[in-house]
Order: C-alpha cells, then sequence, then structure tokens
C-alpha cells in the first residue's frame, strides 16, 4: 500500500517536472513570436517613413539613402514574418508583398545611383505601395496591441494544465490568427508593381523556349540516357518518369545491385540531356587536376561542344575526390577592326569529374538549352572601346587583365547586358569588375576567391 | 522486500527520467553548433524528409530547400527556409538532429547546393499517400520521384 501511495506521488511529481519544463519552452517561444511581432511592425512603420521620405526628397544623394533604407527594413520585416507567423496562416501572401515592395525600391535606388532617372509613372507606382504598406501598417499595430492580454491570473500549475487541455488556444494565439488573416487578405489584393526585377512577375514567370527537333518516345529517351554518362553499362532496372516545366522531360533512373543509380533528365522535344548524374559511391583521389580537366574537356567535345571555356572549378565531396567545373560558351560580333568574341557567362554548363578514376559523375546543361540561342538576344557591338573601359576603373586598383574580356552577363533572370570584364586587385583582394560595353557604366563587381578546394566569385 | 526494491528501483528509474529525458531529446529550436553550414543543415533536412527515396529524390527535396531562398515568398537563406515554422515535420519534431546524415545525403546536399533541380523549380514538395492540408493539392504538380509529388 506504502509502495503504491509512494509510486503515485512519485509519478506526479515527475509529471509536474514535464509539465513545468513544457510550459517555460512554450513561453520562450511566444515571446520569441511576440519580439518579432512587435520588430515587424517596427520594420513596417519604417518602410512606411522611407518610402514617404524617399517621394518627398528632391535630392538625388538623399532619394537614394532613403529608397536603400526602405529595402533593408524589407528585408528585416521578411525575417521577423518568419518567425512572427501564426499557427494555420499562410503568409507566404505578406512574405511576397513585402520582398517585391523592397526589390522595387532597390530597382529604383539602383537607378539612380547610376545616373538614370526615375520615371514619373515608377514614383506613381511606389506611392501606390506606400498606400498599401500604410494598410499593412495599421492592421499590424493593431495585431501587435491585441496579442499583449495582460499579465495572467495567478493560477496553480495544476489548473494551468487542466486549462492547457480544455482550450483550443488562448486569445492572444486567437487575435494574431484573425490579424495575420486580414493581413494576408489585405497584400493578396495589392496588384505587384510593373518593373524589372528579380522578383518581378515578368522574372518568375521566365519560361523556357521549345528545344528544336521532333517529339521522341520514351522508349528513345531510354536509349539516349542509356548511352549517356556510363554507355554499355548494364543496370538490374530502368524506370521512365516525366517532370513538366521549362523544358518538359523524361527522368531515366537506371539502378544498379547496389542501390546506385544513374538518373538522366531527356528533354521531350530534340531529345537533349539536360542533366545527368551517377550516384555511385566513389574512391579516395587518385588523378590530379589537370587530368581531371582533360576528362572533363574530352566529355565535353564527345556530346558536341567545340568551343567550351573554363571559368571556376570547386572540389567537393568529404575527401574532396571530385570536381565540378564550370563552362561557357563563345559568340562573335563584328566590329569596327574586325570580329570580337564574347563569351557567354548565361550559358553555363557544369561538369561533375570524380577524381578516383576521372569517370563523369554529373552534368548539368539547363541555363545552356534555356538561354543559349534565345531570339531575345540580339548582340551589338560594343559602343565603349576596351580602352575607354579601362579609364572607368579606380586608378589605384591594379589591372591583371592585359586584355579585357568581352562578356555577356546576367542582371537579372531576364536580363542580360554587354560588358568589359577585368580582372584586378586591390591589396590582397581579386576582383572581377564589369563595365558596359554599352553605357561605360561600371555594371557589376565581383571577388574572386581562389584556394586549393576551388575558384569561385562571390 | 522485494515490493520494496521495486519502488525503490521505480523511483530511482523515474528520478533519473525527470532529470536525464529532457537533456537527451531532439531540441528542434536549438541552432546548430558554429561548424553546422548551411550544407549540413541542408543534408540534415534531407535526412529527416527523404530517407528511403531515391538518390534522384533527396537531390529533389534538397534543391526545392534552394529555390525556396530565390523567391520571395519565402525567407531569403537556407537556414531561414529550413527553420521556418512548420515548414518541414522533421525540424518540428526534431527528427533531423536524431542521426547523421548518409553520404549519399551529403551528396545529395551538394548537388543541389551546385544548383542542380531534377524539379525544374518547384517550390512545394509532398507525400500523395498521406494525409496533407488540401490546399497543397491546388498547385501545379510539375513531377513525381519516388514517393513524393513536387509543385510550383
Amino acid at each position: 500500500m506504502w509502495a503504491l501511495a509512494v509510486a503515485c506521488v512519485l509519478a506526479l511529481a515527475f509529471g509536474l517536472t514535464q509539465y513545468k519544463e513544457a510550459r517555460s519552452a512554450r513561453t520562450r517561444m511566444q515571446a520569441a513570436q511576440q519580439r518579432a511581432l512587435f520588430n515587424l511592425v517596427t520594420h513596417v512603420e519604417n518602410l512606411e517613413a522611407s518610402l514617404a521620405k524617399a517621394r518627398a526628397s528632391s535630392s538625388v544623394g538623399q532619394q537614394v539613402n532613403f529608397l536603400t533604407a526602405g529595402w533593408l527594413n524589407c528585408q528585416a520585416a521578411r525575417s521577423d514574418l518568419s518567425l512572427a507567423g501564426a499557427d494555420g496562416v499562410d503568409l507566404s501572401g505578406p512574405r511576397r508583398f513585402v520582398a517585391t515592395v523592397g526589390d522595387f525600391a532597390l530597382v529604383l535606388s539602383q537607378k539612380l545611383a547610376r545616373g538614370e532617372t526615375v520615371t514619373p509613372d515608377e514614383w506613381a507606382e511606389l506611392a501606390r505601395l506606400e498606400d498599401g504598406v500604410k494598410e499593412l501598417s495599421g492592421v499590424l499595430a493593431k495585431t501587435a496591441q491585441a496579442s499583449v492580454t495582460g499579465p495572467r491570473p495567478a493560477r496553480s500549475a495544476l489548473l494551468e494544465m487542466a486549462a492547457s487541455f480544455t482550450r483550443g488556444s488562448s486569445r492572444a494565439a486567437d487575435s494574431l490568427n484573425h490579424g495575420f488573416s486580414e493581413i494576408d487578405q489585405i497584400t493578396q489584393s495589392i496588384p505587384a508593381p510593373v518593373y524589372d526585377g528579380p522578383f518581378s512577375e515578368k522574372n518568375l514567370e521566365a519560361q523556357a523556349l521549345a528545344q528544336p527537333g521532333p517529339l521522341i518516345s520514351d522508349e528513345r529517351a531510354k536509349q539516349i540516357a542509356l548511352s549517356f554518362l556510363t554507355p554499355g553499362e548494364s543496370f538490374q532496372s530502368v524506370s521512365v518518369g516525366t517532370v513538366e516545366g521549362a523544358i518538359p522531360s523524361y527522368v531515366v533512373t537506371a539502378k544498379r545491385q547496389d542501390g546506385s543509380e544513374v538518373a538522366t533528365t531527356v528533354a521531350k522535344q530534340g531529345g537533349a540531356v539536360v542533366m545527368a548524374t551517377d550516384s555511385a559511391p566513389r574512391g579516395a583521389g587518385a588523378i590530379g587536376m589537370e587530368e581531371a580537366r582533360n576528362k572533363a574537356m574530352e566529355f565535353l567535345k564527345s556530346k558536341g561542344f567545340q568551343s567550351l571555356e573554363e571559368t571556376g572549378w570547386r572540389k567537393r565531396g568529404a575527401n574532396a575526390n571530385r570536381v565540378v567545373f564550370a563552362y561557357v560558351p563563345h559568340t562573335e560580333v563584328s566590329a569596327e577592326g574586325g570580329n570580337l568574341k564574347v563569351c557567354l557567362y548565361p550559358d553555363t554548363v557544369k561538369v561533375e569529374v570524380s577524381l578516383d578514376t576521372g569517370a563523369i559523375v554529373s552534368f548539368d546543361q539547363m541555363n545552356y538549352l534555356i538561354t543559349h540561342g534565345h531570339p531575345g538576344r540580339v548582340l551589338r557591338a560594343p559602343i565603349i572601346s576596351a580602352a575607354e573601359a579601362r579609364s572607368v576603373l579606380k586608378p589605384e586598383l591594379q589591372v591583371e587583365t592585359a586584355e579585357p574580356r568581352l562578356c555577356v552577363i546576367p542582371i537579372l533572370p531576364t536580363t542580360e547586358v554587354m560588358a568589359w570584364e577585368f580582372r584586378v586587385r586591390s591589396g590582397n583582394d581579386t576582383y572581377l569588375v564589369y563595365i558596359n560595353a554599352m553605357t561605360g557604366k561600371e555594371q557589376v563587381v565581383l571577388q574572386l576567391i581562389e584556394d586549393e578546394s576551388g575558384a569561385m566569385s562571390v | 522486500m522485494r515490493i520494496k526494491t521495486l519502488v525503490c528501483l521505480c523511483a530511482a528509474a523515474l528520478i533519473f527520467l525527470s532529470t536525464s529525458l529532457s537533456a537527451d531529446m531532439p531540441r528542434c529550436a536549438a541552432a546548430p553548433q558554429s561548424w553546422y553550414d548551411e550544407f549540413e543543415l541542408l543534408a540534415r533536412v534531407i535526412m529527416g524528409e527523404a530517407t528511403g527515396e531515391p538518390f534522384l529524390g533527396m537531390v529533389a527535396v534538397g534543391a526545392v530547400i534552394v529555390n525556396r531562398t530565390k523567391d520571395p515568398a519565402f525567407p531569403p537563406t537556407i537556414a531561414g527556409v529550413i527553420y521556418d515554422p512548420d515548414a518541414f515535420e522533421s525540424v518540428t519534431n526534431g527528427l533531423i538532429w536524431t542521426q547523421n546524415p548518409t553520404d549519399e545525403m551529403y551528396r545529395a546536399a551538394e548537388l543541389a547546393l551546385n544548383g542542380y533541380d531534377p524539379t525544374y523549380g518547384c517550390t512545394f514538395f509532398w507525400n500523395p499517400y498521406k494525409p496533407v492540408s488540401p490546399w497543397i493539392w491546388t498547385r501545379p504538380i510539375v513531377t513525381q520521384i519516388g514517393n513524393h509529388v513536387f509543385a510550383y
């Protein structure tokens, strides 16, 4: 009898300890959620003020400052929205709205910083978005106020526990749900601005062109896939699926006895291999970088790529036993004094080589298939000469490039520009500076990071 | 005498459990240690969401997370997407911290971070054989790989 009583007391003590921990964790979580909500209110209010000041200011420098501050507040508000969310409410609408407003503000500030003019229509679009932000700000402030329910009546832990079993949600949670639903409706009702930025509808909905050639059957796709990465190999099973989207394709998956697989995506129209990968485990590196480079180039030539240029590489794998090479093709534009070679950065092709045997373990030409030969790409001779572009660089930079490279660089998913590429040094750091070949303005600056594991730009 | 011993053992076990259980349980809210980078985190979510799936299905789950970072409706970082409240069940219930990813999962994470995207830009995936929110079925499905469908 005594034993039963002791066991009951211990079980009760255990239960209470666990309950207290759970309650404490829940309180901490609610506090973090409320902090994010109040931060969100502040950031949206600051956003509204920044947009209003940008419109009111007559100085270009001040306009750039306010628009950039608006973008920064949008970034902070996006982060707050991730933490302040309420159960069961989809916040993708408010997030998209806030991100688009920030993106639009940044695009306008960049235009002004490049010396271009913001049109009256663009200012009007900004005013319309500002009205939306104002409405959002009002609802957010009300939601934040309602979420603070004040000090709770003192209750015993047991009563609190019983209450938590019976009530579905607290008043604070109910008001949060209601507030966020209202915010969602407001943001869904505001049309997105028409502009050219990374989050503009035009760029988010960019579609690939249909690939040339006839439609192929799944049997033909299987043949193409099996002769691509590991020609001649026999597999335990081969299955064919499909993928829709940018380039409707067959997905051919060939399984080996050990469970590893070779998956190859083949375009339904034309039969080009879009991407392929081999998941077989690989051994330790036995071949050098030069041999790997030659293997990658041999592979590309065997697939019909004749004039690709390597633009970067990165070692991968736990023991750095694989290396990924990135390549771009060239084209030519006619200019005074002869044709000029142009490097097409958006048309990247990637090849991964295993350093144990030199086998090709992945290939990806999705970008190449989307952009190469796109009729929207019209290349004209540069207006700015290489020497004129060089004069735009900061004098204190040490230029390493003997002859700058003329190239097409992607600015947005659907926008690209022709630019002169200069490799420059400043102190111990190396940069790639791109000068727009049509306007002579500095377009992009990338920092080049080179070490024993790879060469890449950020 | 035997009953007393049993009671003592039960009491000891209960006390041990009450002090140690919470410490050993996976803490989904805990931030990863500083040596975990986005690659490690991505491999762990692939483990949590795609264990038992074909290799391409693992890459596809990683690609969905990478695609979300480029979509204005989602947070702009890998960690932000992964820790988005209730975005991934394996993060919410702490499954991602209960075991280590396999080499295959690390390779899938590498490929996804390298831009390899067998879903062509999808931002959602779910198991159509399990109960899910009806809303998710309004998304246009692009492909099915293993037990997951992938949608925009």
